[in-house]
């Protein structure tokens, strides 16, 4: 069953350079993307930087409009009906911004609990058991900016899944963690996958996409160039691993 | 039950807006300054302009530079609601939550007033140290109601300045424009009757020329309960533009991606 259908998606942002005399330039996010991603699939739009995955998540997410095209996410328009999808969604966008750094772990999770119409005891309940399972409840009283990247990537994960989300948008979950930490959140996703959540996730690093996708989509310059699963893609690529075949087929504009 | 369970919702998204944003108002050295700083100065020197005309005048002028504090603090805490937020990259998670900014900024725009309000309170102590028992100028029903319609209405209009800066970076601009020249209009330092008519009209959409003339009479025991209409008139005109601008502004932000950019 599709969850999510993009269909025809593009996406234009206008730049502006120049101090009196403001020039204008259209640059193309996204060109006539179209995918379809089903129910409890972990899928991950992969390519080099400025290939539009960030706009991707952003469209999908309902944080952006695109400009041209459709997308349905479980039935639902992101233009005509975005807050019945952003009841059912968990996004998190990746980097260290993003959370309440004067407050702590626990205070940024029930403000942004309360975002979601979640009943007030089983917030709390919830928060627990979310931080137990991200492995931070020792330090849930404590405030964000004392804490590592790391940590507060956890933080992001625990908010994100809070509503108890059935589709998940991960951007760049893993980016400049330490090994364990990316070890644990690659679990966590696991785990997620497992419990049936379908799950977009991208990340520049190779290792991570083979161990979790069960498709990719490689984009270039705001289009998809292929659909696959890893396996295929690197049998097609004839190579041994995924960086490998995604490096020879960048280069190669015929495979 | 179903709108007893929503009213609760959106009552919990205000109060924690609120708290959250008033641990964070009250830590911003800034803000001290434009709640503080800046209105020990102008009480010091609306003392001495009124040194002359008698306590009562000079007790006018201290909570006049109180009222000057509590509009600048407002103004300028207000601008930097969603500022704030694009610094932290929290407004991208604020704007796909299914709930509407618009809660999240009521919670915030209320905290802004309510902390900005330390400057009214610290004119009134200036007053009690340095020129008599503040009962003996003011009635205290009277002044917590003016102060009440005040906090109201200019906590709207910092909620509508919230809602333009979804959209438009530079808040210390905005603030520049809509503290100064509105200082002088207001009424608080120089009589509005010197000014042409059109910018006498555009005085008394101002709740700051309100406010100081609620003051003044109750410090003249003629309080009118015209004045507290117009301040909450105005307060309510705010809050239904903010809202309708809302729509439109956030949608043009939805469609240029520019929620992340300060």
């Amino acid at each position: 069953m599709n969850v999510i259908q993009v269909k025809d998606v593009s996406k234009k942002y206008i730049v502006t350079s120049g101090i009196i005399r403001r020039r204008k330039k259209e640059v193309v996010a996204l060109s006539n993307v179209s995918f379809d991603i089903q129910k409890g699939e972990i899928f991950c739009p992969i390519g080099p930087n400025g290939a539009g995955k960030t706009t991707l998540i952003k469209l999908l997410s309902t944080l952006a409009l695109p400009n041209t095209g459709q997308i349905i996410i479980d039935n639902y328009s992101i233009i005509k009906e975005p807050e019945k999808i952003r009841k059912k969604i968990g996004v998190l966008y990746g980097g260290e911004r993003g959370l309440y750094w004067r407050i702590s772990a626990r205070d940024n999770l029930l403000y942004f609990g309360n975002l979601y119409e979640i009943p007030f005891k089983e917030l709390k309940h919830r928060i627990d058991n979310l931080l137990d399972l991200v492995g931070m409840t020792e330090r849930q009283h404590d405030k964000i900016e004392t804490f590592s990247k790391g940590m507060k990537q956890r933080i992001h994960l625990a908010r994100c899944l809070l509503h108890n989300p059935e589709i998940i948008f991960l951007d760049e979950p893993t980016l400049g963690l330490d090994v364990e930490a990316s070890r644990s959140i690659r679990e966590l996703i696991k785990n997620l996958k497992n419990s049936g959540k379908t799950i977009v996730l991208t990340s520049h690093y190779m290792n991570e996409i083979e161990e979790l996708a069960d498709r990719i989509a490689l984009m270039d310059k705001g289009t998809i160039r292929e659909i696959n699963t890893v396996q295929n893609f690197k049998q097609k690529a004839n190579k041994m691993n995924l960086e490998d075949a995604y490096l020879s087929v960048l280069k190669n504009k015929d495979i | 039950m179903v709108k007893i369970s929503r009213l609760s919702s959106v009552t919990r998204i205000i109060t924690f807006s609120f708290m959250n944003h008033f641990k964070f108002v009250i830590t911003e050295r800034l803000f001290f300054i434009n709640a503080i700083i800046t209105p020990l100065g102008l009480s010091i020197l609306f003392y001495f302009i009124y040194a002359n005309n008698g306590p009562n005048e000079i007790a006018l002028g201290v909570v006049k530079a109180g009222l000057l504090g509590l509009w600048g603090a407002n103004i300028w805490g207000a601008s930097f609601i969603l500022q704030g937020e694009k610094r932290l990259g929290t407004l991208d998670y604020l704007m796909v939550s299914p709930k509407s900014i618009y809660l999240v900024l009521i919670g915030k725009s209320v905290a802004v007033v309510i902390a900005s309000n330390i400057s009214v309170i610290i004119s009134f102590v200036w007053i009690q140290i340095f020129v008599g028992s503040i009962w003996e100028f003011f009635d205290l029903v009277q002044v917590i109601v003016i102060i009440l319609a005040s906090s109201f209405s200019f906590s709207c209009i910092g909620l509508m300045v919230g809602v333009f800066f979804i959209n438009f970076r530079q808040p210390e601009i905005l603030v520049q424009f809509l503290t100064y020249p509105i200082y002088i209009i207001s009424g608080i330092a120089v009589q509005i009757e010197l000014f042409p008519i059109l910018i006498q009209f555009i005085s008394k959409t101002v709740p700051l020329y309100w406010s100081q003339r609620g003051l003044f009479e109750i410090i003249n025991n003629k309080m009118s309960i015209t004045t507290v209409i117009f301040l909450l008139m105005i307060g309510v005109i705010n809050l239904i533009i903010g809202s309708l601008i809302l729509k439109k502004v956030e949608r043009r932000a939805r469609w240029t991606g520019d929620f992340s950019k300060y």
